[in-house]
């Protein structure tokens, strides 16, 4: 099994409204894959439909190597740890009371709450009514409830919502660690793009309830390549060499912006720099944040 | 299925709903034995009377409340997204199903032990009739279930538990009306079906302002609707509950 989520043309329409439209999703073993796109793309529902708490209108969903459906479909969720928008709790109850009405229902012995209490750092609190936490300890909370029993794939869906810096950094640890405390998969959706790029290794992203980009986040980044920076110390005649080159310049002093071109392009024109005596001094290529390329994707598919 | 029903009763816990079942069962006794004469001779009669009465008061609005309270914990935790991923609809629907049958029992129960320790206490010298005490005690829990089931499903269709409720305070008064009304009238009133099914009618001299109680013939055919009802309603709340949006 190589993907732990696969789904194939997975389409959900309300009347004439698509939200999710013909997605393929495919979700390596052992990554962390970041779903990202804005409100209303698609997210939450694509999560809702691969938990089954929505049925699609066309498509199929495999999970953890197997088509889901109907029959299979609570056996295969107790494989899978969820965290659905807010965390769902009883204020009532303490943290423990809570994680062992989970446990029941997942089937599993109540020992393996310590664990999970430990993962998300609310031992000490485990006595202390739910109603009575900060909305970062509720996230906590919910993540420990994905984690009992040991799930092979965590679906999250914007963890992260609500909480204060200091607490989306929390968030991030934690889920950053995942695959190597628990071995586990993670989905993860957010639409704040720079939150994920520093803990996702794959990436799809999704507007308008389609899949616009889905694979390795270095190579979305190759994909959606900046432009170069040239420094150097004869600014006039390295534009006089670029131009002749037929390549477009934006000088500002002595910094030259051009944009990407291949590797042996961009090896000849430095050596033509260099015989021209432009005094190279740097050359750099700027990367795009995630942010700039997904804003460049979406406006792309959506002007296409 | 006994995993499922132990996480309800979990979730059950210090909701205090045991202490509702108590207030609502000696509601019914207290305002019984403040309503009825206690004539030794005809205490049971008295109160074999009365309890109906102020069943159709109490219990519209306590069925209502107990309902709330066992689906409310869900709505309130935003519960169902996580509890649709580990458990079926319907097994949740059940376990929430047996938890309040269990909880209506208790009333119906107490309200029974409630009527047998005040006998005692008052020194009534009038025999106790076991075979209506089991008659109070099943007309009310039909009917209270009825009502519970008609809550139930209220809850679930509703986003909010307030239509719940309101419908549970209205049914109590129309209810106790309607024991005022013709008969006929009665049948089409469920909140105020413990009155027909009552085991006493009571007849008065207006002038000498005398007081007996007649003993009625078992209810078979109203009994027989109420059971129809509950089915209904128990299978529309199934139904709400496959439906339910996440």
């Amino acid at each position: 099994m190589d993907h732990v989520i696969e789904t194939n043309l997975l389409t959900k329409a309300y009347g004439s409204r698509t939200v999710v439209n013909k997605i393929s999703l495919a979700v390596p073993k052992g990554s962390i894959y970041g779903f990202i796109g804005p409100n209303g793309a698609g997210k939450s529902t694509t999560m809702k439909l691969l938990l089954g708490l929505i049925h699609p209108s066309a498509g199929s969903i495999r999970l953890l190597g197997e088509e889901m459906s109907q029959s299979n479909r609570l056996a295969l969720l107790r494989q899978i740890g969820s965290l659905i928008e807010s965390p769902s709790r009883y204020d009532h109850l303490t943290a423990q009371e809570n994680l062992q009405i989970v446990c029941d229902l997942k089937g599993v012995t109540y020992s393996d709450i310590d664990r999970v209490l430990e993962i998300v750092q609310l031992t000490k609190d485990r006595k202390r009514k739910v109603k009575e936490f900060s909305l970062g300890m509720h996230q906590r909370l919910g993540i420990a409830q994905a984690l009992l029993g040991s799930p092979k794939l965590l679906i999250l869906d914007e963890p992260t919502n609500g909480l204060d810096p200091a607490g989306i950094q929390e968030m991030r640890s934690l889920i950053r660690e995942m695959p190597r405390l628990c071995g586990a998969t993670v989905l993860i959706s957010s639409h704040l793009l720079s939150e994920l790029e520093q803990i996702v290794d794959q990436v799809g992203i999704i507007n308008h309830g389609k899949l616009l980009f889905q694979g390795d986040l270095s190579a979305l980044q190759r994909h959606s390549r900046g432009d170069y920076v040239l420094r150097v110390l004869h600014p006039n005649k390295a534009c006089e060499t670029l131009l002749s080159q037929g390549i477009t310049v934006r000088a500002k002093g002595q910094l030259l912006q051009i944009p990407p071109v291949r590797e042996e392009a961009l090896a000849a024109l430095v050596h033509e720099l260099a015989v021209q005596d432009a005094g190279i001094v740097g050359l750099t290529q700027q990367t795009k944040s995630l942010e700039d390329i997904f804003l460049s994707l979406t406006s792309q598919k959506e002007a296409g | 299925m006994l995993s499922l029903f132990h996480a309800e009763l979990k979730k059950a816990h210090r909701r205090h709903d045991l202490l509702i079942i108590v207030m609502i069962a000696a509601a019914v006794v207290i305002l019984s034995m403040g309503n009825s004469r206690n004539e030794p001779d005809t205490g049971y009669s008295a109160l074999f009377y009365a309890i109906p009465i102020m069943n159709a008061l109490i219990l519209s609005t306590g069925m209502a409340v107990l309902a709330n309270r066992i689906w409310d914990v869900e709505t309130k935790g935003n519960t169902c997204k996580l509890l649709f991923t580990l458990q079926s609809r319907s097994s949740l629907y059940i376990a929430k199903a047996v938890l309040g049958v269990l909880e209506v029992a208790l009333v119906c129960i107490l309200e029974c032990l409630a009527l047998i320790a005040f006998g005692i206490l008052k020194g009534y010298t009038e025999p106790l009739d076991l075979s209506r005490l089991f008659w109070l005690f099943l007309c009310t829990f039909l009917v209270s279930l009825l009502l519970f089931f008609f809550s139930y499903a209220l809850c679930l269709y509703f986003p909010s538990q307030v239509p719940a409720l309101a419908v549970g305070l209205a049914g109590s008064l129309i209810g106790l009306f309607s024991g005022f009304m013709p008969k006929i009238v009665t049948y089409f009133v469920p909140w105020g079906y413990f009155i027909p099914l009552s085991a006493m009618e009571m007849g008065w001299n207006p002038e000498t302002r005398d007081i007996w109680y007649i003993p009625q013939p078992f209810p078979g055919t109203l009994l027989l609707v109420s059971a129809i009802f509950i089915i209904v309603l128990l299978t529309a709340g199934y139904s709400l509950m496959q439906k339910k949006e996440v």
